[in-house]
């Protein structure tokens, strides 16, 4: 649903920021801390509507009657029945759950609320609040923010930032409703590339034929991990987004196996406009 | 007599050190003067002629006999085993007389103390030929592991090469990597190679070169190097190059002294960052 960006959007926005320093006392109580949105769909499709995921953090389970998410000014009633969000799961709140239960059909639970609040394509901030009133999480996205996102999933990646930072939120590879979301988990506080065995033999003996590489950046962070050969050429780039890790099985792109010799794996990370190049070197033998 | 003779065996020394002994490929550019114009400065009676790790139809000096001994540190340091270096060194000598050089070289290339190459090449070449100086090439190539249980692997390659010196400029054309025997495994061999080049002689304005070369590893691909030298006072030589495929550019310092020279090179990738290179030239007659 598009909205159009408003001055009292922009200021209510500013105010999100400062209200959730003042809601840090509320987040003392047990179910304030543990919800959080983990994870939202804004940009809605023919075949998939607008959704959200709520995660529980704690090691209780939490039940969500009577909270409400929404605007400051706008806010709706999740469930009037006990729900009971087990620990470390997931609750999907849908705008229009049969028409998400095709899209995901093994997602569960699923939610439609009552009335949907409409989630804006481009800048919004969202609050839950418990069933005493008590606001207890809140998150906010800027399209601009994220210069690649197109109709993707946004996913948190950082639970110990506000989700009102864009350090918290990073464009999903893959949308996962239900699901941990996948980027969180070679999401840290600083860039790392780690590659091995070296030397890797990939001449299927079924030993070290892979070279593993194993990458950590930053929440709000995009990488490029490329390889290159001892002659100084790229051999290839590998497929972004990323996942944690990727298995090498020294070829180029095209197919064509690179020579046996040094070669070097080169990430170079991008962060607030900052550029961070990691290169490792490593050794193939056939 | 008693030092022609003290250099002489030295010379033999190389050679028999050589002799079953084997190369370094894939280099991303030349080692020992060469280094630091990516092989663009090529003159009969220079440096670059007297190189053993260059085709022997490049030489045509007064000189008798010559060594040489280069070095190099490939790129950076690194973020991972910042103490292992990719690193090769070669030596080797030539010989002239009556107008026909014979030039060996042997190179030992070892990475993060992991991999090794070597490298032996021999080269025969003559500039009794009116307007064309030809040499033939012959490389053995040997790479292994140091603490793996697989053996080496092993091939010979060979070579032609081709000089025509003209008043003001000279034209080269060398096919290098011919496979004269494969090794057992894929992924040693060195690409196919022809290389084709205009080398002015020493003007005003020092010495430059153009240098073109395909090479074939499944599929073509072409680089082109541009270099200039500058001497001054005939004693220092400033070089520069710029090669593309990738981009790198280049330079160095070279000192030389009668038969003497000691060059030093430093060449720059854009993401794997700095080689440096030294090498010490000595030629007698």
């Amino acid at each position: 649903m598009y909205r159009a960006l408003v001055p009292k959007q922009k200021l209510a926005f500013a105010a999100a920021v400062v209200l959730w320093w003042i809601s840090a006392a509320a987040w003392a109580q047990p179910s304030g801390y543990a919800i959080r949105i983990n994870e939202i769909f804004p940009r809605a499709q023919t075949d998939c509507p607008e959704w959200l995921e709520l995660a529980n953090c704690s090691g209780a389970s939490v039940n969500i009657k009577n909270w409400k998410y929404g605007h400051l000014d706008d806010s709706c009633l999740i469930t009037a029945s006990d729900f009971f969000v087990p620990p470390n799961g997931f609750v999907v709140l849908a705008k229009d759950k049969t028409l998400f239960s095709a899209k995901f059909p093994a997602t569960n639970p699923v939610i439609q609320p009552v009335r949907w609040r409409a989630l804006d394509n481009y800048h919004d901030t969202l609050y839950v609040w418990d069933s005493s009133g008590v606001l207890c999480e809140s998150a906010g996205w800027d399209s601009h923010w994220f210069p690649s996102w197109t109709d993707q999933s946004l996913a948190r990646v950082s639970l110990t930032i506000s989700g009102l930072l864009p350090g918290a939120w990073v464009v999903a590879s893959k949308a996962s409703p239900g699901q941990p979301n996948s980027e969180a988990t070679w999401r840290g506080n600083s860039a790392e590339l780690d590659i091995g065995p070296v030397p890797f033999t990939p001449n299927n003996d079924g030993r070290d034929d892979f070279l593993s590489i194993k990458l950590t950046i930053p929440a709000a962070a995009s990488a490029v991990v490329s390889i290159y050969g001892f002659d100084g050429r790229k051999y290839l780039d590998l497929p972004n987004p990323l996942s944690r890790q990727f298995l090498w099985n020294g070829l180029a792109a095209g197919g064509r196996p690179v020579p046996a010799g040094p070669f070097f794996v080169v990430a170079e990370i991008s962060n607030n406009g900052n550029t961070q190049i990691i290169r490792k070197k490593g050794i193939l033998w056939r | 007599m008693t030092a022609r003779r003290g250099t002489a065996g030295i010379f033999i020394v190389l050679v028999v050190a050589a002799v079953g002994v084997f190369p370094a490929s894939r280099e991303p550019f030349p080692i020992g003067y060469s280094m630091a114009n990516f092989g663009t400065i090529l003159q009969q009676k220079g440096i670059s002629g007297r190189e053993p790790f260059t085709p022997a139809c490049f030489y045509a000096d007064t000189f008798r006999y010559g060594v040489s001994v280069a070095g190099v540190d490939y790129d950076d340091a690194m973020d991972n085993m910042e103490s292992s270096h990719i690193v090769q060194v070669g030596l080797g000598g030539f010989y002239s007389t009556k107008g026909f050089t014979a030039k060996l070289s042997f190179a030992h290339f070892d990475a993060l103390r992991e991999y090794f190459e070597q490298e032996g090449r021999l080269s025969l070449g003559t500039s009794r030929i009116p307007f064309v100086n030809p040499s033939v090439e012959l490389s053995g190539y040997r790479a292994g592991l140091y603490h793996g249980t697989d053996p080496a692997q092993t091939r010979i390659d060979a070579g032609i090469s081709v000089l025509v010196p003209f008043r003001l400029a000279a034209v080269s054309i060398s096919c290098i990597h011919i496979p004269f025997k494969n090794a057992s495994t894929e992924g040693y061999s060195a690409p196919l190679a022809v290389r084709a080049g205009v080398h002015t002689t020493a003007n005003a304005l020092g010495s430059q070169g153009i240098l073109c070369e395909a090479q074939n590893d499944g599929q073509w691909r072409f680089r082109v190097s541009l270099g200039e030298e500058y001497r001054l006072a005939n004693r220092l030589a400033l070089a520069a190059a710029f090669t593309t495929n990738p981009v790198m550019i280049s330079f160095g310092i070279t000192v030389a002294w009668r038969g003497a020279a000691v060059s030093a090179g430093f060449v720059e990738h854009p993401v794997l960052g700095w080689s440096k290179g030294l090498a010490v030239d000595w030629a007698g007659r």
